[in-house]
């Protein structure tokens, strides 16, 4: 109760826009919760039917920029890792399906200044 | 007094829609236009060549029983077809490496031979019958998958070069999913075109000329694809040479292990494997149709199991889902015993699609956790090297066992091997962390 006063009377100075893979939504979200950011989530689309991006909105005073983009930047570590290609041709039953190395759980992070915030 | 949109309007909004959609999605109008338009060619030739293996996989064992062929043949034909995919992996590496036009590989190989091969199934009929049309099917069904393996690192290097690594997640994820759609689609419709036909053989022939158009389709869109220049490299294909993959195997005792114990499981696997659709057809009396549905329906039931299986190979680990869906999947064929009319055949292909959703995406991120960047093209060519022999085994004796003591007999040989199979993969492989090895 103390920490959810305490968030409502910080100063709100920057908005903080991240765009990431949906898949890694629900582990940022939780950490950014759990160390007391207010954040707002929005679904975008991107790619067709499958793979989803999310927008989170998240206000903050500047002295907390560098520890958000820290947390930011150790949940959406760009990594690689196979995905199904889906190939061209068939294989022989049994083989393994053919994979390829992507590049997955990139972030895209911009700080805006805000100009007025207000709580109500 | 606003104006109604023109049909020219919605004419370019279509057209704008389809651009987008076959690039991968909205996010590409970033990359250059030669990319876009590679990832465009790229699309349709996926698009067009999962609508050819739909007829091609679902169908090719039920055309040669049409044309005549025993059981022990139908395994013999896919023991051939393994053994030719095993010769000609070292030449396909060697080919990809040391030859400067990946392309033309790919175009000549699996998209000449093999669509060449596919046109022959269309006009077998009017040649041949008999015997003489079951012979001739087997060595096209050994040319297509052998060329087809062929070009594959031909493929697999070319796709790497064209399609920037960062947003590949998100094109083959859009790729993967109209693959799907259409793969599922043109199953549908095969099916149904065998079963209306006026003769079965007929019907089968209508089917593979449309293979066969979808083919040539994705042949000519893979063909305009804008391959980046590249020097021939010789050095790479050291990886594959028979005493580095001897010595792969010696080096690291947990990668031979899990190559025993995928031997057994394949091994087990294909002693039923090539045998379930001739089942459907000759003791349930299911329609073509009826066995394109039912192989649909196992399809669909792994689109969501791969987003299951996904999230707990994060939470559990590669080696954990491996085995839970390892344990599982000797029941199935085990299942099929009991069953009397086609839709019994259903719940099970529900329940076979959710675990080998698991069990495909497991083993698979184990192999990538036992092995490290270095070793992994090694790795990866033993291991297909190791299944495909024990599938060609795994088939042939198959063909045997079902002729002589009938489909029962084969359910549950196949059932216990595959047990034998997870348990030597619980005693002998030690479980790993879930880690990339490219992290």
């Amino acid at each position: 109760m103390a920490q959810e006063r305490h968030i409502n009377d910080e100063q709100v100075d920057r908005l903080v826009v991240i765009i990431l893979a949906s898949e890694q939504v629900g582990e940022l979200s939780n950490r950014l919760v759990k160390k007391g950011y207010r954040l707002t989530l929005v679904n975008t689309s991107s790619g067709f039917m499958q793979a989803g991006s999310t927008c989170l909105l998240v206000g903050i005073n500047h002295g907390r920029e560098d520890d958000l983009i820290g947390l930011i930047g150790s949940v959406c570590r760009t990594h690689r890792q196979f995905i199904p290609a889906g190939g061209t041709f068939s294989l022989p039953g049994g083989l393994p399906p053919l994979m390829i190395e992507a590049e997955v759980g990139s972030a895209y992070v911009f700080t805006l200044e805000v100009e007025q915030y207000e709580f109500f | 007094m606003a104006q109604k949109p023109s049909l020219s309007f919605f004419w370019q909004r279509l057209k704008r829609g389809a651009a987008l959609v076959s690039a991968g999605g909205s996010w590409s109008v970033q990359l250059p236009g030669e990319v876009q338009r590679n990832l465009r060619w790229y699309f349709f030739d996926g698009v067009l060549a999962s609508s050819q293996e739909a007829i091609n996989l679902t169908y090719l064992t039920l055309f040669i029983l049409a044309l005549g062929a025993s059981k022990a043949q139908i395994g013999l034909m896919t023991s051939l077809a393994s053994l030719s995919a095993v010769v000609l992996l070292l030449p396909g590496a060697l080919l990809a490496e040391r030859f400067g036009q990946r392309k033309w590989i790919v175009v000549a190989g699996g998209g000449g031979v093999t669509r060449l091969a596919i046109l022959g199934l269309a006009l077998l009929p009017f040649f041949a019958k008999g015997q003489q049309a079951v012979t001739i099917v087997i060595l096209f069904k050994v040319l297509m998958d052998g060329f087809s393996n062929l070009s594959m690192p031909a493929w697999t290097a070319l796709t790497a070069e064209i399609i920037p690594i960062a947003w590949r997640g998100r094109y083959f994820g859009s790729r993967n999913m109209v693959m799907s759609i259409a793969n599922m689609l043109v199953t549908l419709i095969a099916g149904q075109v065998i079963t209306l036909a006026v003769s079965p053989i007929t019907g089968y022939q209508t089917v593979y000329a449309l293979a066969f158009a979808f083919g040539i389709g994705a042949t000519f869109c893979f063909a305009h694809l804008q391959e980046p220049p590249r020097q021939p490299d010789a050095s790479a294909t050291a990886a594959y040479t028979p005493a580095s993959l001897l010595k792969a195997l010696r080096e690291n005792a947990d990668f031979r292990n899990f190559c025993i114990s995928q031997m057994v499981w394949n091994f087990g696997l294909n002693i039923a494997g090539p045998f379930f659709a001739v089942y459907q057809v000759e003791n349930l009396h299911a329609t073509p149709a009826e066995v394109g549905i039912l192989s649909i329906i196992s399809s669909l039931a792994g689109i969501p199991a791969v987003r299951f299986f996904g999230g707990l190979n994060d939470r559990w680990g590669a080696y954990k889902v491996t085995l839970l869906t390892g344990l599982l999947i000797p029941l199935v064929p085990v299942l099929w015993i009991f069953t009397r009319v086609p839709w019994h055949v259903a719940p099970i292909n529900i329940t076979s699609g959710i675990l080998w959703a698991g069990y495909g995406l497991a083993s698979f991120n184990f192999l990538l956790s036992i092995s490290k960047a270095e070793t992994l093209p090694r790795f990866t060519a033993l291991f297909q090297i190791s299944v495909a022999v024990a599938t060609a085994a795994g088939a042939a004796l198959g063909g045997i066992i079902v002729q002589h003591l009938g489909f029962p007999a084969i359910f549950l040989t196949s059932g216990l091997l595959r047990l034998v199979g997870i348990f030597v993969f619980w005693r002998m492989v030690r479980p790993r962390n879930p880690v990339s090895v490219f992290s």
